[in-house]
């Protein structure tokens, strides 16, 4: 009998109060993540806010200068990046124009002075597993993005990383190309249960793809959660504007008791319902944010209890997008965007421009935050 | 392709003409049977071809010549090439001074750098040796070198590097697979250009040269001082077939005509 040694987990990746500075400006600090193997994390973030920085302290093209690195509870901050032992992909594919496609690949196994019997074998395998058997001997200016950019993550797989890196590694794709190949990288990445890094700033994207998120602003990490909770339940006003749309309305904390809060909007003084408000104490200003599908169009009475929040306006704008219509509603709160399905079996109601129409939505639908 | 139009047809004429008549005139004065430089040539004769080439006079010349011509090559593509890689890659204090710095012996006439060189390298020592040529015709070819490598390079994408060192590349490696091979075009423009230059030069060489270390230019000129007969003429043929034959060679091998015109 032979005794099973469970193989300790590969790839576990653990960053820890990370910073690095330059000059005056830290372009990242207080950088925690804790990534299990398998996980592929989206770094999330407009330009600017460090989430290339952070990829690069990784791969350790960036000296930190602070923190902690750790994979499978080592330290790799001392390793050159020539020995992390990482794939990395680039925006640019950074292919090397000078090689083919198989010499590029090989170049990882090259490196690691694998015999050519075996270097031959395994880029072959990996070309199978990208479908570019027949471009091993092209050069990469032969070919199509999409192709270089499979040649790119070849590449960056033969060295069987135990973290891959991806460094906005759909951006130079059109849209169509962009969505097969966001689902082919997800199947590839679970299949090879890969603890995958990948910075982006298309939101849907990290939406798709992702297990976790981290949404970055300033160099911080604002939020690190899963899509459907940054989606539904974001840390802060940047977290929920910069993840799908949200309408947005200026209130005052009027009351806050045991169920909820009420929200003081506009001059007028018209009381919306929220259920908690961040932290905000009574009388302080915030801002309350609903998902336009959150929102209701209605006539005039709505059945169902639970759309506590209702205001009156006339509907100014509706756009067509295919499976689902806009609705723009401008009211004494601002200009509210609603989202219908079309062809559903919802209740049709007349979507005639100039009409008076009610918008309603649900407590606990209504997100309060600081006004940042 | 479109046709040319007649006048840019005999504008493009005449201006081959003019390159190549005075060359025409030299190349086919070498193989007259006279013994005085007139043109049309008389005659058709090898005489001046082998008077040229028996006799150390104007041999030991040429081969100090290309010896030098290769030697300040190297020298300056050594010196050039981890300048370039520096200055594109690493953010060095007052960079543009730099660079305008080492391509400034291109403002400069050459004999007034060689009037310099000739106090400098008599101060350090070198004397008017082979080594002190070599120095002084990297100072002219430098600039060369630098500008064609810089320009390649900084076109270069960096994340190709750096992907070699992710990659498992270490510097040298990353260097030697990856960076050379991309700015060989560079390199080997800028190469071609100093190895002419250093080949042509008359002021550094006429002054630090000795008569060991006499290069080919210098002895034409010494020569024509006193002699009027078509020996230069011939040995001019030879250097010319010399630099043809080289970007023949470099044409085979690497395709000069993309690198230095590209």
């Amino acid at each position: 009998m032979s005794i099973m040694i469970e193989k300790a987990p590969r790839g576990y990746l653990k960053v820890h109060d990370l910073r690095k500075d330059y000059g005056a400006y830290a372009a990242i600090r207080n950088i925690d993540l804790d990534i299990p193997s398998g996980e592929l994390v989206a770094l999330l973030g407009p330009s600017g806010c460090g989430k290339t920085t952070l990829l690069r302290c990784i791969a350790g093209l960036v000296k930190p200068s602070s923190g902690k690195i750790l994979i499978d509870a080592n330290s790799i901050l001392q390793i050159p990046v020539n020995r992390r032992g990482l794939g990395m992909v680039f925006q640019s594919y950074a292919l090397f124009p000078h090689m083919t496609v198989a010499q590029n690949i090989a170049f990882g196994l090259r490196m690691r002075k694998l015999p050519k019997l075996q270097t031959t074998r395994q880029v072959a395998e990996i070309l199978n597993l990208v479908q570019l058997e027949d471009f091993a001997e092209r050069y990469p200016n032969q070919l199509s993005g999409g192709q270089q950019q499979r040649v790119a993550l070849a590449r960056a797989l033969v060295i069987k990383p135990k973290v891959l890196l991806l460094d906005e590694p759909l951006g130079a794709l059109d849209a169509n190309l962009r969505e097969s190949m966001q689902v082919e990288l997800r199947q590839l990445q679970q299949q090879l249960g890969l603890t995958t890094i990948l910075v982006t700033h298309d939101q849907q994207e990290a939406l798709a793809m992702a297990d976790r998120i981290a949404v970055m602003r300033a160099g911080v990490i604002e939020q690190f959660d899963t899509p459907r909770v940054i989606y539904d339940r974001p840390a802060s006003a940047f977290v929920a504007s910069f993840i799908g749309e949200m309408n947005r309305v200026r209130v005052r904390v009027a009351k806050r008791w045991v169920g909820g809060v009420h929200l003081q909007a506009g001059p007028e003084g018209g009381i919306l319902i929220a259920e908690e408000c961040n932290g905000l104490a009574e009388g302080e200003y915030g801002l309350a944010m609903v998902r336009p599908e959150k929102m209701l169009l209605c006539d005039a009475e709505i059945e169902d209890g639970t759309y506590v929040n209702k205001t009156d306006g006339i509907l100014i704008g509706v756009m067509f997008r295919g499976d689902r219509i806009l609705c723009i509603v401008d009211t004494p709160l601002g200009q509210m965007t609603t989202v219908r399905q079309s062809g559903t079996n919802s209740p049709d109601i007349d979507l005639t421009i100039g009409r008076k129409v009610s918008v309603a939505w649900r407590a606990k639908d209504t997100h309060v935050f600081h006004d940042a | 392709m479109q046709t040319l139009s007649l006048w840019l047809r005999i504008y493009v004429g005449l201006l081959t003409v003019f390159f190549l008549a005075p060359i025409l005139i030299v190349v086919s004065v070498a193989f007259t049977s006279a013994g005085f430089v007139a043109f049309p040539p008389t005659g058709f004769s090898l005489r001046w071809f082998v008077k040229v080439l028996n006799g150390s006079q104007f041999l030991l010349p040429l081969w100090n010549s290309i010896q030098l011509g290769i030697a300040s090559t190297l020298v300056s593509m050594l010196l050039a090439v981890p300048a370039a890689i520096t200055l594109v890659r690493h953010r060095v204090p007052f960079g543009d001074v730099v660079i305008a710095f080492l391509l400034s012996p291109l403002s400069l006439p050459t004999i007034i750098l060689a009037v310099g060189l000739l106090f400098f390298v008599a101060k350090v020592g070198l004397g008017s040796s082979f080594a002190g040529l070599v120095a002084g015709h990297a100072v002219i070819t430098v600039p060369y070198v630098l500008r064609t490598v810089l320009g390649v390079y900084s076109g270069l994408n960096r994340e190709v590097e750096e992907a070699a060192q992710v990659l498992g590349a270490g510097g040298f490696d990353t260097f030697r697979l990856v960076t050379l091979p991309l700015i060989l075009p560079g390199l080997l423009a800028g190469g071609i250009f100093s190895f002419l230059l250093s080949f042509d030069e008359v002021a550094v060489a006429l002054l630090l040269s000795n008569i060991d270390t006499t290069t080919l230019p210098v002895a034409i000129l010494s020569y024509l001082v006193f002699n009027y007969d078509p020996a230069v003429a011939a040995i001019s043929t030879i250097q010319m077939a010399v630099v043809i034959g080289l970007l023949f060679l470099l044409e085979r091998i690497f395709g000069v005509q993309r690198v230095v015109f590209s």
